[in-house]
Parts: C-alpha cells; structure tokens; sequence
C-alpha cells in the first residue's frame, strides 16, 4: 500500500518542521507532501530550506482547494491511501496505521480520526462539542452514518474516494461535507479512535466569532447536498 | 400616461445606456456573450418609451391593474435573473480558477525539481 500524507498549511511556520519531523520519523513508511496554500509568512522559505517535499500554491484557495490539491497529486502518482494530516501539530502520527488499517480490510473507504470514542486527549470546548453532536445529528439523518466527530481533519481516503475527492470536494469548510458527499456517493465511511493533540502554536482556521455561521452553513449544505447530491459513477 | 418631456428625458437615458454597453464591448470590458441580454433590455426600454401604451397592453395581459405595478413586477424579477446567471458564472469562473492554481502549483513543484536534478547534475 502506497500511503501519502497531505499536510495542508496556511502560516504554520511556527508548526511545520515539527509537525513533518515527528511524523518521519514515527511514519518513516509512508510519503508525505505539504500543501503551503499561499502562507504569508515564511512556511514555503522553510520548505525549501529543509528539503521537504511540497507544493506551493500562487493564490489562497482555503483548506478544501489546498486538500483537493493533494489528492490530485495522489492521482498523479497513483497512491492507494491519502491521509489527511494537519500542519497544526493536533494530529498524532502515531495513529495513522490505525487509519489506514480498515482501507486495507476493505472495511472502509473513508477513514474518520474521532477524539470523541474514546474521550482520551484534547477534548475541545463545550461550545465546540455541541456543535459537533449537531452536524452528528445531520450526517446520521441524512447520510446513516454514525459520526462522532465530524469536524476531524484527521482522515484517510482509498484510492477510489482520492480519485472522488479529486474532482469534488466540498470547499470552504470541507471536513463535514465531504462526509455527506462520500456517503451519497456511495462509499463506505467508518470512525476509528484517535488521540488529539493540542495546538501547540498558531491559531485556529475557525474563530469562536465565525462558529455560528459555520454551523448554520455546514448543516445546511448537508442537507442541500443529501437532496441534490449524486451517486458517482 | 407620461409627459413628452419625461419621454424625451428616457430616450435620451436609454441612448445613453446603449452607447455605454458599445462602449465597454470596444474596450474589450464587456464579452459579446453578455452583452446580448444588455442590448436586448436597451431594446425593450427603447420600444416603452416610444410607444408607452404597450405597456398598458402589456399588464392588461398579465391581467395587473396598475401599469407601473406591472413595470416594476417585470422589472424586479428581470434583475433576479440577471443576478442569479452572475453568480453562476462566478461560480463556474472560481471553479476553473482553483483548477488552475492547483495544476500551477503542481507544475512549480515539477519544474523545481527537475531544476535541482538539473544543477546538481551540472555540479557533477
């Protein structure tokens, strides 16, 4: 099994040696490429400078067009697994064995990371967990999976999803709708526990002031995507 | 009905709303795709103020009472038209955007690469 790790990144020079050190050396099985989505700071100078393997983008296309990025270069070198992997430090490479293991099983095509199963780790706010078990709720309603952490960046794709993902993929706050969109179009997702960290530096792509719109639009586009939504191929 | 100085007033408004749509088609601002739907509303504005009375004929048939109801009716739903293809386009213009930027983004890493390989081969 030919395994990438996508590490997307926007400002994480503080983050990102560690975060592909660690994962080399916990990991050194598996390939990874970090997506610099056009950082102001000097994420794609440190790139460089270490030798990393990445891919600078010329415009800021947010977390889904830096992920779908990665999943098109998947394509393009004909990876099994894509495994997406925060460039925040809050992923813990450890578990990526974890993840790719139902894809092997042919358990599952999509591979969900929950800190919620097991309720060990960094847990989040309330707030935040409120919000979680609503956008459950929806995906329970409208796309029967069981999913306790939808909002889990932390995730790994088959071949065929890499290949789904890297024509439609949900843009601006992808990690719920692409749930949706992989279960209407008829794949297989499953949840295993992980263990999350805390972000050790940087700050959140999403601010507590922007949580209410978000929720309001991630569970709409649920929906709206649960009725208009197809099966692919 | 309205006066014939309002009429001339609108003439002129309209005459000057065709000559601006002509205008950004020569600067190359507006594409000849687009620009039909806009000489066809200046065509229509045209055709009202020369002849208001079919706007009369116009409501009758849609059977609305007051005529400047039935304009600002047509009016309104015209402009959500208008404004729901804009966002459309848009929508198709940032799609084809991002792929773009990802096949660009691709390519830069190719290149580099290959750049490297290169310079470390003319090292050799």
């Amino acid at each position: 099994m030919k395994v990438l790790v996508i590490i997307p990144a926007y400002n994480e020079a503080l983050n990102i040696v560690n975060t592909v050190e660690t994962l080399t050396s916990t990991c050194p099985w598996v390939d990874y490429v970090v997506i610099n989505d056009c950082s102001r700071d000097n994420t794609a100078e440190i790139c460089k400078e270490h030798g990393f393997n990445y891919i600078s983008l010329p415009i800021n296309l947010g977390i889904g067009g830096g992920m779908q990025t990665g999943y098109r270069y998947a394509v393009s070198k004909g990876y099994d697994v894509a495994i997406q992997f925060d460039g925040d430090g809050q992923h813990n490479a450890e578990y990526i064995k974890d993840l790719v293991e139902p894809i092997e099983k042919g358990e599952a095509d999509l591979v969900i990371g929950s800190r919620f199963i097991n309720k060990e780790g960094f847990q989040t706010s309330f707030m935040r967990r409120l919000g979680i078990n609503v956008l459950g709720a929806t995906l329970r309603i409208c796309g029967k999976v069981k999913i306790t952490d939808a909002t889990s960046g932390f995730r790994a794709a088959s071949k065929d999803v890499i290949e789904f993902f890297s024509h439609h993929y949900a843009q601006d706050y992808p990690e719920p709708e692409s749930i949706i969109a992989a279960r209407v179009s008829g794949f297989k997702v499953k949840e295993v526990p992980v263990v999350m960290n805390e972000r050790t530096a940087g700050v959140s792509s999403i601010s507590s002031f922007k949580s209410i719109y978000y929720m309001i639009k991630v569970t709409l586009a649920i929906v709206i995507y649960r009725l208009v939504g197809k099966k692919w191929r | 009905m309205i006066t014939n100085l309002f009429r001339v007033i609108l003439l002129v408004g309209i005459l000057l709303y065709i000559l601006l749509i002509i205008y950004l088609m020569k600067k190359g601002r507006m594409s000849l795709k687009y620009s039909l739907v806009w000489f066809l509303t200046g065509l229509v504005l045209l055709i009202c103020a020369a002849f208001p009375q079919l706007i009369g004929f116009a409501t009758g048939l849609l059977g609305i009472y007051s005529e400047v109801n039935g304009v600002f009716f047509v009016g309104v739903c015209f402009i959500l038209l208008i404004i729901l293809s804009l966002t459309s386009i848009v929508s198709g213009l940032s799609e084809r955007l991002r792929t773009l930027v990802q096949t660009q983004g691709m390519l830069e890493k190719r290149v580099r690469e290959l750049e490297e390989k290169l310079s470390a081969m003319e090292n050799k």
